[in-house]
């Protein structure tokens, strides 16, 4: 800890600052180096032509992303265009100004609800029980944070610069106009630096200020939603008076912006992007000298586990742990009806179903129903047939979902005193009747707005489902081992699902082509053959799937 | 001769090229209690996957009172009860909900109520029954699935190391109904560290180093 009348140099070089950086530097190397591994790069080895594939690399990804970031930039400067706000550069400063609000409302909206300091278990250990100075933790891990979060801005930014211009002087770039462009994407960088680092540090400091009491403020979580209705209110208000897109209380937002984009001196935007993030970094400052890490380590536990895995691509682990912030601590039984026997099951799957549904977990329904919709309505079997791909992927995903979830815990589906095979069925009931539900909608869809659905997709609708749903349960089991289960952790679908379910889909459309269509038999003959083909397919998955969980080595 | 309810005959497992378990018979009878101890790597929680039907032996087969585990799973499920050492709950149900399913799929729905509240309340997890098992510490996830298995009914009962986690005064009441069922007549079957656990349960022991199971 700093001591009076120590020198500026010696307080940089204080025990407190070198541990911190110790652990801090630690994770983030561990996290950069994951990274470089990702694009086959070893920092264990030190030799001359790794260094040169990682300068490939960076020059690789720096064009890549600048091409990006201009074929993005077309798209934003057509919608800048017709944005009314009447020039594209008065468009350019409200998007700007919004952004930067926005990532401050959120920053702070989160801040004001747990601890924007994430620590991990080793982390809680060796820094939040020791008494080491508040502040440079507040700051080694405020600006770890920032570097990982402040990418996706930047590039928002320049993004903007390069819109921006394009919307001022539309036309095709050129060789001759790229230094333009490189000009206005650095002015724009150079001012996002600042104003971000500002925004994240205000908002960091309500966090840290939150830590230094020993008792909650549930008011403070309310803080950025008025804050939001406060702007949202004077930003209407003055518009109404005026027709000034920024009004003149938000100038020191907006002139770093306009500096920015061209429109001011840039040094001066700078130099107040410069004032913002110093004011900012104080406030944090001062306001983490009180701060409790062992508070922060409690509250983040959970957060930093699912970041971890989330990195690490463990996304049934992160789902899992996401469940958990949502679920909270306890519930009182629900009313859902429950019968003993097999039902007993069914309602499990249920009461799963309910407490896990989330968004995510609703988009892959919709996609079944889009896709349900565009197989009946594409007029050519070809694009049928891809498209009935994606709905095999679709399906299985949906239906294989809560076997997954019984398989991630094997101890206790052995509890249950059914067959493998029964244990399949009752597993696939609940998705496949979501499934049929979705097709019932999307054939009420489509004859509503009047397509005429052909006959055979209509009868192979739902026998194909089951068929696809299988061929996802059979790519699952047989890649099942026991070890891994009994650790929690169940394989997910590899592309045999999908071979396997076209193949459950196909096998029985080719019968049905043969028999209508080159041996012109009855049109009730050849869907009966389709149907008896179809369900023997998926009879013999079916049996292969209890076969294949009764047999798990 | 009491009737035998868990057999085994010819039972080994591999991993890859490592045998984990040399060929095993056992049997064991009805009312037995016999515990199964061993070094760290031995193979005791090998054997209780095999024989509780989580893992596929390499070779031989198990039944349970003339029942194939594999074979006849719908007779010989119904009389086996497991507790893993770790054991992993779901996510979204809660203490009482587990035990609800586990109790409705063995349909004891008459009852349910008073052995559950009885159960929770020797172990001691009444006050926390509505809390999901994310909630619950490492011991009090092990007395609930102990609760999961005594819900229930049953002629085996396996437990792999059950004290590791539990405090002295649920460990007498595990002890305390282990010999219950012994008494009446259920197989028991249990893993332990602990070299005064037989004496204490008046238990057979088994032994079990490098795979090979010696049965005194």
């Amino acid at each position: 800890m700093r001591k009076p009348g120590r020198s500026m140099p010696e307080f940089f070089r204080s025990a407190d600052l070198r541990a911190v950086w110790l652990v801090r530097s630690r994770k983030l190397l561990s996290q950069l180096e994951f990274w470089l591994g990702l694009i086959g790069y070893d920092r264990q080895t030190r030799s001359f032509s790794s260094w040169i594939y990682l300068i490939y690399v960076f020059i690789f990804f720096s064009v890549w992303i600048f091409v990006v970031l201009v074929l993005l930039a077309d798209f934003a400067g057509q919608a800048l265009n017709a944005l009314p706000f009447g020039s594209p550069l008065s468009a350019a400063v409200a998007v700007g100004g919004v952004a930067f609000i926005a990532a401050f409302l959120l920053e702070l909206y989160s801040a004001s609800r747990r601890s924007p300091f994430v620590f991990s278990e080793a982390d809680a250990t060796l820094l939040c029980l020791t008494p080491v100075d508040r502040r440079w933790v507040a700051l080694a891990w405020f600006l770890g944070e920032w570097a990982a979060r402040a990418p996706f801005l930047w590039a928002g930014a320049v993004v903007l610069g390069y819109a921006c211009l394009e919307a001022q002087f539309p036309g095709e770039l050129s060789a001759a106009g790229l230094p333009v462009y490189l000009l206005a994407g650095i002015r724009m960088l150079a001012i996002a630096l600042p104003l971000h680092l500002a925004a994240q540090s205000l908002a960091w400091s309500v966090g840290a200020w939150r830590l230094g009491w020993k008792r909650d403020w549930p008011a403070l979580r309310w803080m950025a939603p008025f804050l939001a209705i406060l702007i949202v209110a004077a930003w209407t208000l003055s518009s109404l008076r005026s027709e000034v897109v920024f009004p003149a209380w938000a100038w020191g937002a907006a002139f770093p912006i306009r500096a920015g984009l061209g429109a001011a001196p840039l040094p001066s935007g700078i130099g107040l992007g410069l004032l913002w993030a110093a004011v900012g970094l104080s406030l944090l400052w001062a306001a983490a000298r009180r701060m409790s890490l062992a508070r922060a380590a409690q509250e983040t536990r959970e957060q930093e586990a699912l970041q971890t895995a989330l990195l690490f691509g463990a996304t049934d682990l992160a789902r899992e742990l996401r469940q958990r912030q949502r679920l909270g601590a306890g519930k009182k039984p629900g009313r859902l009806p429950v019968r003993p026997g097999p039902a007993a099951l069914v309602w499990k799957n249920a009461v799963q179903g309910l407490r896990s549904f989330s968004v995510d977990q609703f988009l892959p329904w919709l996609g079944i129903l889009g896709l349900s919709l565009a197989i009946f309505q594409v007029p050519d079997w070809g694009a049928r047939a891809w498209l009935s791909l994606l709905w095999i992927l679709f399906v299985g995903g949906r239906s294989v979902s809560p076997l997954r979830r019984d398989l991630g815990r094997w101890w206790l589906l052995h509890q249950f005193p059914y067959s493998s095979e029964q244990l399949v069925f009752l597993d696939l009931g609940m998705p496949l009747v979501g499934v049929a539900l979705t097709g019932g909608v999307a054939l009420g869809l489509a004859s509503w707005v009047g397509v005429a659905i052909p006959p055979l997709a209509g009868w192979l609708f739902f026998p194909g489902a089951v068929g696809a749903a299988l061929a996802a349960v059979v790519d699952v089991l047989r890649q099942c081992r026991a070890g891994r289960l009994l650790a929690g952790s169940a394989p997910d679908r590899s592309l045999l699902s999908v071979l396997l379910g076209a193949l459950a889909l196909g096998i029985p459309g080719c019968v049905a082509w043969l028999l209508l269509a080159v041996l012109s038999l009855p049109a009730w003959l050849g869907i009966s053959a389709m149907l008896a083909v179809c369900a023997g397919l998926d009879y013999g998955l079916y049996r292969w799937a209890g076969s294949l969980l009764r047999n798990v080595r | 001769m009491p009737e035998i309810h868990l057999q085994a005959r010819n039972l080994s497992c591999s991993y890859g090229e490592f045998q984990a378990l040399k060929p095993i018979d056992l049997a064991l009878h009805a009312g037995e209690l016999v515990v199964l101890a061993g070094p760290n790597g031995s193979g005791k929680t090998t054997l209780l996957a095999c024989l509780s039907g989580l893992l596929r032996p390499t070779t031989g087969e198990v039944s349970l009172e003339g029942f194939d585990l594999y074979r006849d799973e719908r007779q010989a499920l119904p009389r086996l009860a497991f507790v893993p050492d770790v054991p992993v709950f779901y996510p979204e149900l809660t203490a009482w909900e587990h035990l609800r399913v586990i109790a409705l799929a063995h349909r004891v729905s008459e009852g349910f109520e008073a052995r559950a509240r009885e159960l929770l309340g020797e172990f001691g997890l009444w006050e926390a029954r509505h809390l999901f098992p994310h909630a619950y510490s490492r011991g009090m996830r092990l007395k609930l699935a102990l609760a999961l298995a005594l819900i229930r009914p049953f002629s085996v009962l396996l437990l792999d190391e059950p004290t590791s986690a539990l405090d002295i005064e649920s460990t007498a009441i595990l002890y305390e109904k282990l010999l219950a069922l012994s008494t009446a007549q259920t197989a028991i079957l249990l893993t332990t560290h602990d070299p005064h656990l037989a004496g204490q349960l008046h238990a057979k022991t088994w032994s079990i180093h490098a795979g090979i199971l010696s049965i005194r």
